[in-house]
């Protein structure tokens, strides 16, 4: 496990990125299967820590994030393209983590995490940090902490979360204003 | 005018303490499994494989994709749709109209044929007779009067059959007993 400034490569979103983003979409829909592959290399890391953030399980999150490569995939042809890409695979994520938690009523697991390891300078403090952070998070209700997550962790614009979230600006603008206000006030007692 | 959204506009973008940015951004990240891509293309591919009923359909879209096979399909079909389409009418009409109202065939009783009948039966005897045996046929007048004597009813010849019946078995006792 390694922090995400190693991993995630930044996809958003250059002009030269969406040029590239909108041929890589022409050549999946004809079914070429190292554009299918381009693509999930571009984007799979991020599906998965998004899975991963919400669901706090590894495997729980592997099965998500291929099943919203298959479900994009099959449904490539019904993407318009108005929007990028990762927005729409953020939904698609998005909603397969509630179902997943409605069908399994997935724990939290700690486990896993822990034996990855980090990269930090002290693993202790840092898995410390993290459970602190998981554990604030855990008090929020889960649309502050979705758009907390994906403001702080995936660093996306209030456009881009409002986007995925499929609301208007003000409304993540809010959000994310109660989301920090109780976040706050959690990881100050802790 | 002025909407909520605006208002939400207005909030100040909060910052979070220092530590919990740090925490934010050193949070762990997974990798996915160098299996992932593979996983994720073979079940893109299995979706995408037609299921056996579409291979089903597409080979009877071939065939039938042949001029003279064209043909015959579209006339077994006419002849298919033509039979349903008389079929339907056929109990249109059935359901439409009442069933009509059959009776039942009349029992006729036995009835003792007329005296008429009793004549002409006796007289064409009489002349059959005459013509087997060789004499000459004389109409009598009696021939015409209404004889009751030459038609038996039932009633009578069950009369008339018990009478024979007695004389029977009071000349012969032996064959009443082989009736009994």
């Amino acid at each position: 496990m390694t922090s995400s400034a190693v991993l995630l490569p930044n996809v958003f979103q250059s002009a030269t990125s969406r040029e590239e983003e909108r041929a890589l979409l022409a050549r999946c829909r004809a079914g070429e299967r190292a554009a299918f592959d381009a693509l999930l290399h571009r984007y799979r890391e991020r599906v998965l820590n998004l899975a991963f953030q919400l669901l706090r399980d590894r495997h729980a999150a592997e099965d998500v994030a291929q099943d919203v490569f298959v479900r994009a995939f099959s449904k490539i042809h019904e993407f318009r393209g108005e929007a990028a890409l990762f927005t729409w695979l953020y939904q698609i994520t998005l909603n397969e983590c509630r179902a997943k938690t409605r069908r399994a009523k997935t724990t939290l697991n700690f486990d896993d995490c822990e034996d990855e390891g980090g990269t930090g300078s002290t693993p202790e403090a840092e898995a410390m940090g993290k459970i602190a952070l998981e554990g604030a998070l855990d008090q929020l209700s889960e649309p502050l902490r979705v758009a907390l997550v994906l403001r702080e962790l995936h660093g996306l614009s209030y456009e881009e979360i409002a986007r995925v979230l499929k609301l208007p600006v003000g409304t993540v603008r809010s959000r994310l204003h109660e989301a920090r206000r109780q976040f706050q006030k959690v990881w100050e007692l802790e | 005018m002025k909407t909520k959204n605006d208002d939400y506009d207005q909030l100040p973008d909060s910052v979070l303490p220092d530590s919990a940015l740090r925490a934010f951004a050193n949070y762990p990240q997974i990798a996915a499994s160098p299996d992932f891509n593979r996983r994720v293309l073979e079940r893109v591919l299995a979706a995408r494989e037609p299921s056996r009923f579409d291979l089903f359909c597409d080979r009877l879209d071939e065939i039938f994709a042949r001029p003279l096979l064209k043909l015959l399909g579209a006339a077994t079909m006419g002849a298919v749709v033509a039979l349903i389409g008389t079929g339907v009418l056929l109990l249109a009409c059935g359901v439409s109209t009442p069933a009509t109202q059959t009776e039942a065939p009349p029992v006729v009783a036995a009835r003792e044929p007329g005296t008429l009948m009793a004549d002409s039966l006796f007289l064409h005897n009489r002349m059959a007779w005459a013509r087997d045996e060789e004499v000459p046929f004389e109409m009598q007048p009696e021939y015409f009067a209404p004889r009751e004597d030459k038609f038996q009813t039932p009633a009578r010849r069950e009369k008339s059959g018990s009478e024979m019946e007695d004389k029977r078995s009071s000349s012969c006792p032996a064959a009443s007993r082989s009736l009994v």
